[in-house]
């Protein structure tokens, strides 16, 4: 009896935190009736309360702080250590421990006196040893166990507790303790021995069974066909389970078809196209998304609004009808041009036609993207590719040695980062320290080509390690001809397929960073490589596509770095810049054609812009080049706001100046125009033609592999040809932002001066298609800018409808009030004002209480003390009394007596 | 480092410096000393100057130089050995002047000190007991160290630097003024000793102590020295500035005048408008020149009543395509504000500047238009008649052509306010998007109350600009949906317009 409950003591202590659930009085518990039940609301904790008992823990809590602390108050007491020889300075630390161990014992067994046998509990890592004893596990599991402990048991029996338990023999009396003992061990060594042998045995005999019956079974089998049929039965039976539980064939679509799918891509692709037109006017999703409109009790539903501008604005055209965004309408009148409109329109179907046309293609790249495909065969893209070549109908081989060239190509990419560009010659000889072998074209035959085709697959691998650097690209792609090298990208991108494992999507993204690399670096070579940049164009976007993020990143770094060249050159020439070479003119084209240049904010394309603008705007015109390379940009801007329509002031005064460079100057007079150019100084007649040009011998295209290589050869630049060349695209570019402006209010002042520039022209020396195009041009600003105007006015607002006392619902109410948003500061200051109010609270609530206690701990005392002065007032009364009492009684006795 | 001989010759020097300071027997090796300071090695001239500056210190202290009579013929041993010592004293300032053209700025400033403590010194005890030199500060000596200090061959700028702190010393700072002045007449005129005054003069400022100065560098000369009159020192410093400018500048110099004509000349001037002429003549030149001087041109106007009544039209003439372009465009465009901002002006004017500079606006490049169109706003908030700019309701008709005449170059006559703001109706279809949100401020409910704050923005350069729109965070990346057939094979292509592979 003892035993258990010692035992159920013990084991508190490991168990006390544990079984935690104290019962509640149901009388103590204060429930707060909620007035209706809110679905999905959570049970705060102030449905259910327990103020009594929280009311005396804060009692008893102040109790023992407060309570102490005001008893305390005036008292100014010593601490004194009263522990067993504290202050004994001859005891080590080790001595006072043990003195008082044993203090602390004989303190504990002093309690229970009387408790005789039990006088303590025996425990094994805080687990009483009765609890121990009770599990009973088996030490050993084994057969022979029995038999041990009934060896045990006779040992047992015979020798402890000195043998009283059984009748010794006589012979064991002769023997010693130490022989007896002996003769124990030997004895369950024997035993355990002869078990063993017995084990070894068994083993023996099953064995020697099991190959008997291994021989006998091939008798027995047919005997036991059944048996055999059974164990196919097995298999069966799983097939039938497998068959079973397989997924049954589900409906599938119905393949589609060819007008479905076109009807599909077109779908999806008018969805691009009005995304793309919500982000260029700079709406976020939101605003275009159909707001959730509060609706009022008397709403009849059937989409009648008071707000006009919900209305949408039909026209017409060719008997279609084209439903223009209602923002556009809703602008001036007179500038919603409706050609304008349509011819974005007209823009789309081309578009969609377009796709239709191309759908095997589409169809692959759309797979990539959606990372549909995991074992598409690689030959087959490769077909593809090749009967993209046969339809160009070009063949071509690039015998260059492509790992020379990169070799050099960090000299030449330092090189133009130096080059300083004051003197034309900085520039020269920085490009003739690059040496190299020019690309040889050579002619073959289809069949040649695809023979050689074959045998370059051959010999290719079918698989690459992703680039890590853009050294090991180039050592990958080195010492193969131009359409192995885009295989070979192929491979490495279909190798390293994101589905296909973890990581991989980084390693295409470095290798997309890399590829911008190597498609820059193709331009500032001698001869720009512009073929192989046509076709990286391909696997850049299809890369880009993949992860949108990196790219941006990748191409602004890009851009950044050049950035940082351009200002430093800005720098060095107090504020004027210098014209970039081809390979960053052409990024911007990249940017193009990776990302969309119409949005109202784009985190790539509004950057780039920007750069291209302060080229445009910051540095002079001092040689031809830049003035192809300005040209190149005004078109590469001209792309760019195409469908946006967007003004850009730089590129109208830059193509004024190359204007300007044109006419005959007039000594006396001189001619404003804007920055960067000069109305004096010595580049003034760079496109002044000095004699007449026939009209045979000049193009009207620049090349871009020609133009803007690296190398400057001034003959190429020296010459009327170029000249009439660089007017003619300038009045070809010109015109063709007067049409893009054509819908601008101020036409007349942004074109009046080009205009004025136009007629000062030296015509009669231009070619005749030269003169046409200018004429033309003429003509038609002098027709737009004739258009009367009106005046500006302020529109009126639109009138807010009448609010309504109908409550809001919310969509998605999740119980609580909602913070307002804001910027991030703010919240997190409201937050913070918030918990401090909170504890604020708090801390006043509690210091009410404090005193509150205090008060009435107070008016106890008093209360005591009065009782206490009381009840002793009463003593002495008493007393007293009583004397008196007997006083008069004395007296009374004494009377009655004398 | 220095080698062994060097460190012995710089001992040597030390040793011998020290022999002729004690006793008059080794006045010899003060030849050796002087001859030295023409010496290559620069660690041995700055042991040289350090000596040298101690030892005639100790001498001009003691009083070794000072001669009763210097004419007779007959000299005592004595007088000899101090004529002798004259000579020497006259061979080391003359060298040390000589090295304040050296490159080496340690030996240019050792030696400009040691020249300016002689100058204490001799103040305090001068050679001559009688005669002229006996006045503050000592002329000769000043005068020499001037024409040494302001060469007219060697540009002194970083000796000048050093010399500036000597400036805050009042008698230093008068009799420099007094100097450059008179110097005018008998100095070659270079370019470079242009250059050189200027740097002096630029950083002369008059303290403003009307109960006279203090802080003297030499010996305080008597009461009732005009060293001691703030009008005095405010005159010389008229005096020194007009006589400067009556120069021929060169452009930078000229820039740099007109520079700091506002808060360093203007202010210190007896009578400011005295620089009304040249200023006028600035503002006249046209350009960049023309924006310094209006600076100026405007204190005198507002605060010491210049009247200069084609101030506007002349201002009027600045608003050109080029503002954007200069580095002066922050100060154009405050000072804009500053002329625009008297609520008093005819409504006419402001929008003739209005107007023009939203003309101006529609070559400008982003950085610009993102000061210049909240600036045509501003002016449009402050004064209200100007609002018809944007909104007349009552027009009906509309306009054949815009009524305001560009070339006009009188603001009263160019019809500015009979004309529209159109120009900002362009800019809302500007490439960038933040000069777009800025012009939508003339749609309805966007006009804003007040002012905008803009003149944090007046510097705004196009590499911030574009930096700016890199560090933008974006969520999402919009990508083109189209994808393309090579270089020239997307949708929106324009390349294949002019160029070709």
């Amino acid at each position: 009896m003892g035993k258990k409950k010692n035992k159920a003591h013990a084991d508190n202590v490991r168990t006390k935190r544990k079984g935690g659930e104290k019962k509640m009085n149901p009388f103590e518990v204060k429930i707060n009736p909620q007035k209706h039940d809110i679905l999905g609301r959570k049970l705060t904790k102030f449905d259910k309360g327990m103020p009594g008992v929280s009311r005396s823990k804060a009692i008893k809590k102040r109790k023992e702080t407060l309570l102490k602390e005001y008893q305390l108050q005036f008292k100014k007491n010593r601490f004194v250590d009263k522990r067993f020889g504290e202050n004994d300075t001859g005891l080590s630390l080790e001595e006072k421990m043990m003195k008082r161990y044993a203090l602390e014992r004989s303190k504990a067994t002093s309690q229970d006196k009387f408790n005789l046998n039990e006088d303590e509990e025996l425990t094994h890592f805080g687990q009483s040893l009765a609890d121990i004893e009770k599990f009973d596990v088996p030490v050993h599991s084994d057969d022979d166990d029995e038999e041990d402990k009934r060896a045990a048991a006779k040992i047992v029996a015979e020798q402890h507790f000195g043998g009283f338990m059984v009748r010794k023999k006589p012979e064991d009396e002769k023997k010693s303790w130490k022989e007896r003992m002996e003769d124990v061990i030997k004895e369950s060594k024997k035993k355990k021995h002869e078990k063993q042998v017995e084990n070894e045995q068994a083993l023996k005999m099953t064995e020697e069974l099991d190959l008997q019956w291994k021989q006998l079974q091939s008798f027995v089998s047919k005997g036991k066909a059944k048996d055999a049929e059974e164990g196919n039965a097995d298999d069966y039976d799983m097939a039938v389970k497998s068959l079973q539980f397989e997924m049954k064939g589900q409906a599938t679509d119905r393949l589609k078809t060819e007008e479905e799918l076109a009807r599909d891509e077109k779908e999806r692709l008018e969805k691009l196209e009005a995304d793309r037109i919500r982000r260029m006017k700079g709406l976020t999703e939101e605003d275009s998304a159909p707001k959730s409109t509060h609706k009022s009790a008397d709403d009849l539903d059937d989409g009648f609004y008071l707000e006009t501008h919900d209305f949408d604005y039909v026209s017409y055209k060719d008997g279609e009808m084209n439903k223009e965004d209602t923002a556009i309408s809703k602008d001036d009148d007179d500038e919603n041009d409706d050609v304008g409109v349509n011819d974005d329109d007209e823009d789309n179907d081309d578009a969609v036609h377009q796709n239709i046309d191309d759908d095997n293609s589409d169809d692959d790249d759309n797979s990539d993207n959606d990372g549909d495909d995991d074992n598409e065969d690689d030959g087959d893209d490769d077909d593809v590719q090749s009967e993209d070549e046969e339809e160009d109908g070009k063949v071509e081989e690039s015998d260059n040695d492509s790992d020379e060239e990169e070799d050099n190509f960090s000299d030449i990419v330092s090189d133009n980062e130096s080059e300083d560009g004051e003197t034309i010659e900085t520039k020269k000889s920085c490009v003739t320290m690059v040496t190299k072998g020019k690309e040889k074209k050579t002619m073959k035959t289809d069949e040649e080509k695809k023979a050689m085709i074959d045998k370059a697959k051959k010999e290719l691998p079918y698989t690459f390690k992703a680039p890590e650097t853009y050294e090991e690209l180039l050592e990958i792609l080195e010492d193969h001809d131009l359409d192995d090298q885009f295989t070979i990208i192929d491979r490495i991108r279909k190798c390293h397929h994101p589905s296909l494992a973890e990581g991989n999507k980084q390693k295409l993204e470095t290798l997309f960073s890399h590829l911008v690399q190597l498609y820059c670096e193709l331009f500032i070579q001698d001869t720009p490589q512009l073929d192989y940049v046509d076709r990286l164009i391909t696997p850049l976007y299809e890369l880009a596509q993949m992860s949108p993020e990196n790219a941006a990143s990748v191409v602004i770094s890009n851009l950044v770095d050049r950035h940082e060249e351009f200002k430093e050159i800005c720098q060095n020439k107090n504020g004027r810049g210098l014209y970039p070479g081809l390979d960053t003119i052409m990024l911007f084209k990249l940017i193009s054609i990776l990302f969309p240049t119409s949005d109202f904010r784009h985190s790539v394309t509004t950057p780039s812009l920007l750069f291209m603008c302060e080229i445009l705007a910051c540095s002079p015109v001092i040689h031809s080049r830049d003035i192809v390379a300005g040209l190149l940009l005004c078109n590469l801007c001209l792309e760019y706001v195409s469908t946006s329509k967007r003004y850009i002031p730089e590129i109208i005064n830059f193509l004024h100046g190359l204007l300007f460079l044109a006419i005959d100057k007039d000594n006396k007079k001189l001619e404003s125009v804007k920055p960067p150019f000069k109305p004096v100084g010595k580049h003034i007649n760079l496109l002044h033609v000095t004699s007449s040009v026939r009209s045979e011998t000049t193009k009207s295209t620049f090349s871009l592999s020609e133009m803007l290589t690296v190398y400057i050869d001034d003959n190429v630049y020296n010459n009327n040809k170029f000249r009439v060349t660089a007017i003619d695209v300038c009045i070809k570019l010109l015109s063709e932002f007067s049409r893009l402006y054509s819908d601008i209010i101020t036409y007349n002042e942004v074109f009046s001066p080009v205009l004025y520039m136009c007629e000062k022209l030296p015509v009669k020396k231009y070619p005749d298609n030269l003169q046409k195009s200018i004429q033309e041009f003429t003509s038609s600003c002098k027709e737009l800018t004739n258009t009367g105007r009106n005046a500006l006015v302020i529109q009126k607002k639109k009138p807010k409808p009448l609010r309504t006392f109908e409550p809001i619902f919310e969509e998605r109410f999740d119980g609580r009030k909602k913070r307002q948003g804001g910027p991030k500061d703010f919240v997190e200051k409201q937050k913070l004002m918030h918990k401090y109010k909170k504890e604020m609270k708090g801390a006043i609530r509690e210091l009410r209480k404090d005193t509150r206690f205090l008060a009435r701990q107070h008016l106890k005392e008093t209360m005591d003390k009065d009782y206490e002065r009381k009840r002793k007032v009463n003593e002495i009364m008493g007393t007293l009394a009583n004397q008196e009492g007997e006083y008069k009684k004395m007296k009374l006795g004494k009377l009655p007596d004398s | 480092m220095r080698t062994p001989e060097q460190k012995k010759l710089l001992s040597e020097i030390k040793q011998k410096a020290d022999s002729c300071m004690n006793s008059r027997k080794h006045a010899n090796d003060l030849l050796d000393i002087i001859s030295k300071l023409q010496d290559e090695d620069e660690i041995t001239v700055i042991a040289c100057i350090k000596n040298v500056g101690r030892l005639f210190s100790h001498y001009i202290d003691v009083g070794e130089m000072v001669m009763e009579n210097t004419d007779t013929d007959d000299l005592s041993k004595e007088d000899q050995y101090k004529k002798w010592l004259r000579a020497r004293y006259q061979d080391t300032v003359n060298s040390l002047i000589e090295r304040l053209e050296q490159p080496n700025t340690t030996i240019q400033e050792l030696s400009i000190s040691v020249l300016m403590k002689y100058l204490t010194k001799e103040s305090y005890r001068p050679l001559n007991k009688t005669g002229t030199d006996k006045a503050f500060p000592p002329q000769t000596l000043f005068k020499n160290i001037f024409e040494g200090l302001l060469s007219e061959t060697v540009d002194n700028q970083h000796v000048i630097g050093r010399f500036q702190e000597y400036l805050d010393y009042d008698d230093i700072r008068y009799h420099t003024l007094k100097y450059i002045k008179t110097s005018h007449n008998n100095r070659n005129v270079t370019d470079v000793w242009l250059c050189n005054v200027f740097c002096v003069l630029e950083n002369v400022t008059v303290p403003q102590n009307k109960k006279g100065y203090k802080r003297f560098l030499c010996k305080k000369p008597n009461e009732g020295h005009p060293v001691y009159k703030f009008e005095n020192h405010q005159q010389a410093f008229s005096n020194a500035w007009l006589e400067y400018l009556k120069n021929k500048l060169s452009g930078t110099l000229y820039r740099k005048v007109l520079t700091i004509m506002h808060d360093k000349i203007i202010p210190n001037f007896s009578s400011p408008l005295l620089l009304s002429d040249f200023l006028i003549e600035a503002y006249n030149v046209g350009g960049a020149i023309s924006l310094l001087a209006l600076n100026g041109l405007f204190i005198l106007i507002q605060k010491h009543n210049l009247h200069y009544p084609e101030f506007y039209e002349r201002f009027y003439a600045l608003f050109e395509p080029s503002v954007f372009h200069v580095k002066y465009k922050a100060r154009f465009f405050y000072l804009a504000d500053t002329f625009l901002s008297s609520s008093y002006l005819p409504s006419y004017l402001v929008a003739a500047f209005v107007k023009r500079l939203a003309r101006i606006c529609l070559s400008a490049p982003p950085a610009g238009l993102l000061v210049a169109v909240p600036f045509i706003i501003n002016m449009i908030v402050r004064h209200p008649a100007c609002k018809q700019l944007v909104h007349r309701p009552d027009r009906e008709m509309g306009y054949d052509e815009d009524p305001y005449d560009h070339e006009e170059p009188d603001p009263a006559k160019c019809r500015a306010i009979d004309s529209c703001l159109w120009e900002l109706k362009t800019l809302q279809n500007h490439y960038h998007p933040d000069v777009i949100k800025l012009a939508k401020k003339i749609e309805y409910g966007e006009l804003p109350d007040m002012e905008m704050y803009i003149a944090d923005k007046y510097d705004t350069t196009p590499d911030e600009l574009f930096e700016r729109e890199c560090n933008k965070k974006m969520k999402t990346v919009a990508m083109t949906f189209e994808p393309p057939k090579g270089l020239f094979g997307t949708k929106d292509n324009k390349l294949d317009l002019c160029w070709t592979f």
